[in-house]
């Protein structure tokens, strides 16, 4: 600001640079883990599955009585911790994955329309968005599961309805501001139609700020799909998911924490992993390094 | 008589993830008591970064590596010492180029005036400083001063908030005022006025004033004296019917052929080039790259300071002195 | 005057939102799914499917079902629970007290650490206080909840028996919800202080503020601060606004007897009408709670409370 443009432009780099460093930071280890989560039936790891009564509640290999049968140690039906945590982790990526995809696309479509064609489209997709986000999440989520039952579609669509207006909400911005670029403006001088110069036009240019807020929502995802789990209204035996392996082991806390502290673990790094990720991402397509409430 | 304000080498650098830059280098300048100076360059020249780094007032990354201030006989700079954000409120007031946003949105004019008093003159009490406040704003030239004390800023207009701007900046009287105009975006009348109002405030008060500017014409108007920089130092300094009449240096020379009025029959010019970035191992003089009459010892040794006259001088090593319309021009 | 002009739109765009948050809640909850199969199970005959429809007036179709919760909106009644047979506004009423006594306790330590955090962070931006509380914000972010406050429960009750495990009554019962619940809040606080103070700092008027001699302090406090308070004011509202209803993973850890507890209480009973009028009196109190927001707005910028006239 207060010296001559060369000096500003050299301070931008700077962050932009160790942006990219913790880009590569963050994206391997995330990687690795998906890797591993997507190989689960080629590693040598012990049936998620199978219950042993005899071997219930085994601590993990560095407290006294583990065994390198059962490296973390194994939960109240003997089943082991290792190989549920990571087949685990499938079906919480898989959930995550798809409820950002489904949201991702009908906010980002309901706030390009909504920026673009403005008026009366605009005020009703933004009413939406507004009383949408007064909603508290994981009060409708319960409203919805106890009226219609739980399966995996279900979630699903909850986690998707969830965050739709997140995406909605800044595409809208980004939009109205985008419309009026000359490069757009000059597309509807020359009469291109409105979905054509939106899916075309707009949408590349919306595109870095829709990435970086997905990686955002697939730790959102993963957070509330794990709180709903854990109250049991999400994934259930037998299938597995994080949030499940916690509300199962909630009960035997006192006598094996393990049971419950490694699957929070797996949780906790790979959202903060993702975030980091996201915060990244964002210092890379966001020059203006705007925060998303 | 002694200067007010003595600065003497300063150097100022910028440190980035790319390096560093000299943003001010080799900058002396003395102000004396009732001077009106004005400080010229492009932007990128440093002289924003020479005034600012006068109250201490640079970003994070911007540092003073070399260079001793005096003020009022004390030194303030050097030596060990930096006592240079003592001199800002008190002793130095600032008006910056867009007043708009120089003033706290969220606070009363009337709340900003007595925040500038109650921290510079403890001694006062506090009728005292309201009757200073109504004094300084009754001078303003406003229908309704009352109105514009009580007033926000979004509640006045942009002329309106320049000049509230200025009595922020004098109510504490501070022996020497900056005007920071360098990237102004006032109109041009607009600016004139205000600049005008400065300076009759300034002097009225036996004040000085520095004037940092790109507009030659302006400050010509306005100044008794001229800085011109370039490159992060100071080219030429005069007298301005002399730094006008009488260029020393061929920037100068060239700054002065693109102002239309005193282009005059001779062809309006522009300045060939870019100026260079200058980082902590350059040699020689900053403009060799743009002079039409550098010669090959112009880019190989620091060019020295040359006294012309006993007030004028130029950093040159072949001051010319010429009018501007002479044939090697 | 200008204060009813400030307010009114504001008003009338919250009435609005909140009708469209309420339909909203009604089709998400009610089309393609039957409430009724749903409550008595996949063994119910036929005839027991019908008469809990009719019961409930899920017979009906569905604008005619949608009139129907409109007007008993419109009448402040929000339905009596399939389970307790009580208005389900006396169940709500009754659990009010604690979930606010938790919302203002989690927001009080979520504030008073998180907003510190985000100064220093805005202050020594890049330096190594910055990374450490954009780090602590970010993995705030990033922990569930619930998790976080087991792992509580087994360290400081069960573990080292400091304090208690859950429920209510003295002071000691609050601290573990109240800390496990500020976690999120404190993060979303420190990260939009410290954007929002930094993009201030490099304003012109804290230049200038300096320039005029103030001291470093006042530049800071009554300059910098209070100009960067806007977002996280909006920021603390919306949060709080969750809380009230939204804490209901914690509240379920904790067995505290505030309005999440009640909400899993009546999933296990597939209390439906319960459950919807939880959702109701949260959409409510988020919207209100917004509303005061927009007042504090006011109060603090002057600009904004201009707006209106």
């Amino acid at each position: 600001m207060m010296l001559g443009g060369s000096l500003t432009t050299d301070r931008k780099r700077g962050p932009r640079r160790s942006a990219n460093r913790s880009l590569w930071l963050m994206g391997v280890p995330l990687l690795v883990l998906g890797l591993m989560v997507l190989a689960a039936p080629l590693l040598p790891l012990a049936d998620p599955g199978i219950q042993d009564l005899r071997a219930r509640l085994i601590p993990p290999i560095f407290l006294e009585g583990g065994t390198w049968d059962h490296p973390l140690g194994t939960d109240q039906l003997g089943r082991d911790l290792l190989a549920r945590i990571i087949y685990g982790g499938r079906l919480t990526f898989v959930i995550a994955m798809a409820a950002v995809l489904v949201g991702s696309v009908f906010g980002t479509l309901l706030g390009m329309i909504a920026g673009y064609r403005r008026g009366w489209a605009d005020t009703v997709i933004s009413r939406v968005v507004d009383a949408q986000l007064a909603l508290p999440f994981i009060l409708l989520a319960i409203a919805i599961i106890v009226s219609r039952g739980r399966s995996l579609v279900v979630l699903v669509v909850v986690l998707a309805i969830i965050s739709w207006a997140q995406y909605a909400r800044v595409i809208r911005a980004e939009t109205l501001s985008l419309r009026e670029r000359p490069f757009i403006l000059g597309l509807r001088a020359a009469g291109a139609s409105p979905m054509r110069i939106i899916l075309r036009h707009v949408f590349p240019n919306v595109g870095g700020t829709v990435l970086v807020l997905a990686t955002l929502e697939v730790g959102t995802m993963i957070l509330a799909e794990s709180a709903l789990s854990f109250l049991g209204l999400g994934v259930v035996s037998p299938d597995i998911s994080w949030g499940g392996m916690l509300a199962g082991g909630r009960e035997f806390i006192q006598d094996a924490w393990w049971v419950v502290a490694f699957p929070g673990i797996a949780i906790t790094f790979v959202v903060l992993s993702i975030n980091l990720l996201g915060d990244a991402l964002r210092a890379r397509y966001d020059p203006r390094k705007r925060t998303y409430l | 008589m002694d200067p007010l304000l003595s600065v003497r080498s300063l150097r100022v650098e910028a440190t980035s993830s790319v390096g560093t830059i000299v943003a001010v280098d080799k900058f002396d300048l003395d102000i004396y008591p009732g001077d009106v100076i004005g400080l010229i360059g492009e932007s990128g020249s440093g002289k924003t970064t020479a005034v600012r780094s006068l109250l201490g007032l640079t970003e994070r990354n911007v540092r003073i590596t070399r260079g001793s201030i005096h003020f009022q006989g004390r030194q303030v700079l050097g030596d060990g010492r930096n006592n240079l954000s003592r001199l800002r409120g008190r002793h130095v007031g600032m008006v910056f180029q867009n007043a708009s946003s120089s003033l706290n949105p969220l606070l009363r004019i009337n709340t900003q005036m007595r925040q500038v008093l109650k921290a510079n003159r403890a001694d006062q009490s506090a009728s005292d400083r309201a009757g200073r406040i109504e004094e300084v704003i009754s001078r303003m030239g406003f229908h309704d001063p009352g109105r514009v004390l009580r007033s926000y800023p979004h509640q006045l207009s942009g002329g309106m908030r320049q000049r509230a701007a200025i009595a922020i900046a004098i109510v504490s009287e501070p022996e020497l005022v900056i005007a920071d105009e360098s990237t102004s975006a006032l109109d041009v009348t607009t600016q004139a006025e205000v600049m005008e109002l400065v300076r009759e405030l300034a002097t009225d008060m036996g004040h000085s004033l520095i004037y940092v500017t790109h507009d030659l014409l302006l400050a010509a108007e306005v100044c008794t004296r001229m800085a011109v920089m370039y490159g992060g130092e100071v080219v030429e300094l005069g007298p301005t019917s002399q730094v006008v009449g009488l260029p020393h240096h061929p920037y100068t020379r060239g700054l002065l052929r693109s102002v239309p009025i005193w282009a005059k029959k001779a062809p309006l010019v522009g300045i060939d080039g870019t100026p260079p970035r200058v980082t902590p191992g350059f040699v020689g003089c900053r403009f060799a790259s743009r002079c039409p009459h550098a010669v090959g010892e112009c880019s190989d040794v620091d060019v020295d300071w040359t006294q012309t006259g006993h007030d004028h001088g130029s950093r040159c090593i072949q001051p010319k002195g010429a009018p501007l319309h002479s044939a090697d021009g | 005057m200008s204060f009813v002009r400030f307010m009114a739109p504001k008003l009338l765009g919250a009435v609005i939102t909140l009708l469209i948050a309420l339909s909203l809640a009604f089709f998400l909850a009610r089309t393609a799914g039957d409430p009724a199969r749903n409550i008595l199970g996949e063994f119910a005959t036929e005839e027991q499917v019908l008469a809990k429809q009719i019961e409930l007036g899920l017979d009906k179709p569905l604008p005619v079902q949608f009139v129907n919760y409109l007007g008993q909106l419109a009448s402040f009644d929000l339905g009596k629970s399939l389970r307790y047979s009580r208005p389900n506004w006396e169940l709500i009423l009754g659990r009010f007290p604690a979930s606010i006594q938790l919302t203002l306790a989690a927001m009080l330590i979520a504030t008073v650490i998180g907003l510190p955090l985000g100064v220093v962070a805005a202050l020594k931006e890049g330096r190594i206080w910055d990374r450490i509380s954009v780090f602590i914000a970010l993995l705030g972010q990033s922990i569930p909840l619930f998790w976080l406050g087991l792992m509580f429960i087994l360290l400081f009750a069960v573990a080292w028996g400091w304090l208690p495990a859950g429920q209510s009554g003295t002071w000691q019962h609050l601290v573990l919800p109240a800390v496990t619940l500020s976690v999120l809040p404190m993060a979303r606080i420190a990260r939009l202080a410290r954007s929002s103070l930094s993009e201030v700092l490099e304003e012109t008027y804290i230049t200038s503020a300096r320039a005029r001699g103030l001291r470093e302090r006042t530049v800071v406090i009554t300059h910098a601060i209070r100009n960067a308070a806007l977002p996280v004011v909006t920021i603390m509202g919306l949060q709080a606004g969750t809380l009230l209803s939204g804490a209901v993973t914690v509240e379920f850890v904790f067995a505290w007897p505030g309005l999440g507890t009640l909400a899993t209480q009546a999933v296990q009973f597939r209390d439906f009408s319960l459950v919807q009028a939880i959702v109701i009196v949260g959409a409510v109190t988020f919207v209100i709670i917004n509303l005061a927001v927009d007042l504090l707005y006011g109060i603090i910028d002057p600009r904004i409370r201009e707006q209106g006239s």
